[in-house]
């Protein structure tokens, strides 16, 4: 078991409360095969820097997992399948780097979406 | 003769002080180098979204580092342009 941070972009079309949805199914996901959820945040729905797709916004869900390599693995399996999925990072992070406040993104979206 | 130059010039004095530039992102309570900071990246990209090299933002070589690869990762996630 490591920690992973998980950002996946959620295509254009979809309704806020779909890109919710997803994030749930990656919370049962990870929870049914015996990971944790150590922190969710959906930092919005964002203008790309560039078009993905032809996508030029995104939902951004993030997630910081503690769950073994073989569930990360599958898990992007899984998520290369999702249609609304135009983009997923994982990113393997030590346990001293985690901590429990929220990110930088959700202090920008204080100050509304530019 | 060279070298009597070099002689001359430690012991002069030195015409302005020249303070030494201190990396901005390590010590105490510098901020952490993250992708997710996207503030704190933009301060150190060109407007091109080029990454500025240390010799102009005087960032020490293993902060360098680890901003370029912080910068990678915001770029893949389309929080920062590629040009």
């Amino acid at each position: 078991m490591s920690l992973y941070e998980l950002v996946f972009i959620a295509r254009q079309e979809v309704s806020p409360v779909r890109a919710k949805e997803l994030a749930k199914k990656v919370n049962d996901f990870i929870t049914s095969k015996g990971g944790k959820i150590q922190k969710e945040e959906y930092w919005g729905f964002k203008n790309l820097a560039y078009e993905i797709k032809k996508n030029r916004k995104g939902h951004y869900i993030f997630f910081i997992l503690n769950a073994s390599e073989t569930i990360i693995h599958e898990l992007g399996s899984q998520i290369k399948l999702t249609q609304d999925i135009i983009r997923h990072l994982f990113i393997k992070i030590k346990k001293k780097d985690f901590d429990k406040k929220p990110t930088e993104m959700l202090k920008e979206n204080q100050y509304g979406d530019k | 003769m060279s070298e009597l130059i070099k002689k001359d010039l430690k012991t002069d004095k030195r015409p302005y002080n020249f303070k030494k530039r201190s990396c901005p992102l390590s010590g105490a309570g510098a901020p952490k180098v993250d992708y997710k900071n996207i503030n704190l990246l933009k301060k150190f990209i060109s407007e091109r979204g080029k990454i500025l090299p240390s010799r102009i933002t005087s960032v020490s070589t293993k902060k360098q580092r680890e901003l370029s690869k912080a910068v990678k990762r915001a770029r893949f996630l389309a929080l920062l342009p590629y040009k």
